[in-house]
């Protein structure tokens, strides 16, 4: 069966959520692209085996999730991959520079389990439901849906930190020099 | 009178600090931190999604189609 104009224009449409979808698994934005390249590859030869009136996007994301954790599985005899070296991989993105919170809020989220990174992103970001996200990881709604809750428990943890920080006396005194500096001009 | 002497001497204790940071510090479940998250989350993934696609893609998606219909 030929691939319908219809079935490549939703590829095309998918491929920015594929894209980010691949670099919050794998941290490499070059090492994401070509999970993209083999993604739409593999869509394209199997595209009878989607079902239409379902998700194209959580189809994509399934045979994504699959050649990553198969890859993974090829790279893990070769090179010990220590989820310290994927954290920080993490940290380069070339397209994520910017705030200092934001910077806390990805390292925060590269150092979660990948489980439960994977099952946040896809409820959190992608907006996949979570029936949705279950077959996207072949697991049952209800581990989604405990992976997703101990990710926001551990995330909001970390912010927490975050947040009295910045009650803490360096800022204060920050504020207080500031005013001091203002009143002075 | 032991009691509140005992009282007086807790609060001195105590550094106003604690008591301005405290009110400061939210639970996970708070929505206000979890709606914070969201919003971190899907800026992170957006950062990425809005860039524009690189060409690669649509030159592998011309050559997927071209290799179905193969010149005779």
């Amino acid at each position: 069966m030929k691939v319908s104009d219809e079935f490549r224009d939703q590829l095309i449409a998918a491929i920015p959520s594929l894209r980010a979808f691949a670099v919050s698994l794998c941290g490499n934005a070059t090492r994401a692209d070509d999970l993209v390249q083999e993604t739409l590859v593999k869509a394209w030869a199997n595209h009878a085996s989607f079902e239409p009136g379902t998700n194209l996007r959580a189809w994509l994301y399934t045979i994504l999730r699959n050649e990553f954790y198969s890859q993974m599985r090829k790279k893990a005899r070769e090179i010990e991959d220590s989820d310290g070296a994927l954290a920080a991989r993490l940290a380069v993105h070339p397209g994520q520079q910017g705030h200092m919170d934001m910077v806390d809020f990805r390292k925060a989220l590269s150092e979660l389990p990948a489980d439960q990174r994977e099952a946040l992103v896809l409820v959190g970001a992608t907006g996949l439901s979570y029936e949705e996200a279950a077959e996207v990881c072949g697991c049952a709604v209800g581990t989604i849906k405990s992976r997703v809750s101990r990710a926001r428990s551990r995330l909001a943890e970390v912010m927490q930190l975050d947040s009295a920080e910045d009650f803490g006396p360096d800022q204060t005194t920050g504020t207080i020099l500031a005013q001091a500096g203002s009143s002075r001009t | 009178m032991a009691k509140s002497d005992e009282e007086r001497q807790l609060k001195a204790d105590k550094p106003d600090m604690t008591a301005s940071v405290a009110k400061h510090v939210r639970k996970p479940s708070d929505p206000t931190v979890q709606a914070a998250i969201g919003r971190k989350l899907r800026a992170l993934y957006d950062e990425v999604a809005n860039e524009p696609v690189p060409e690669r893609f649509s030159e592998l998606l011309k050559q997927l189609a071209d290799q179905e219909n193969p010149e005779r």
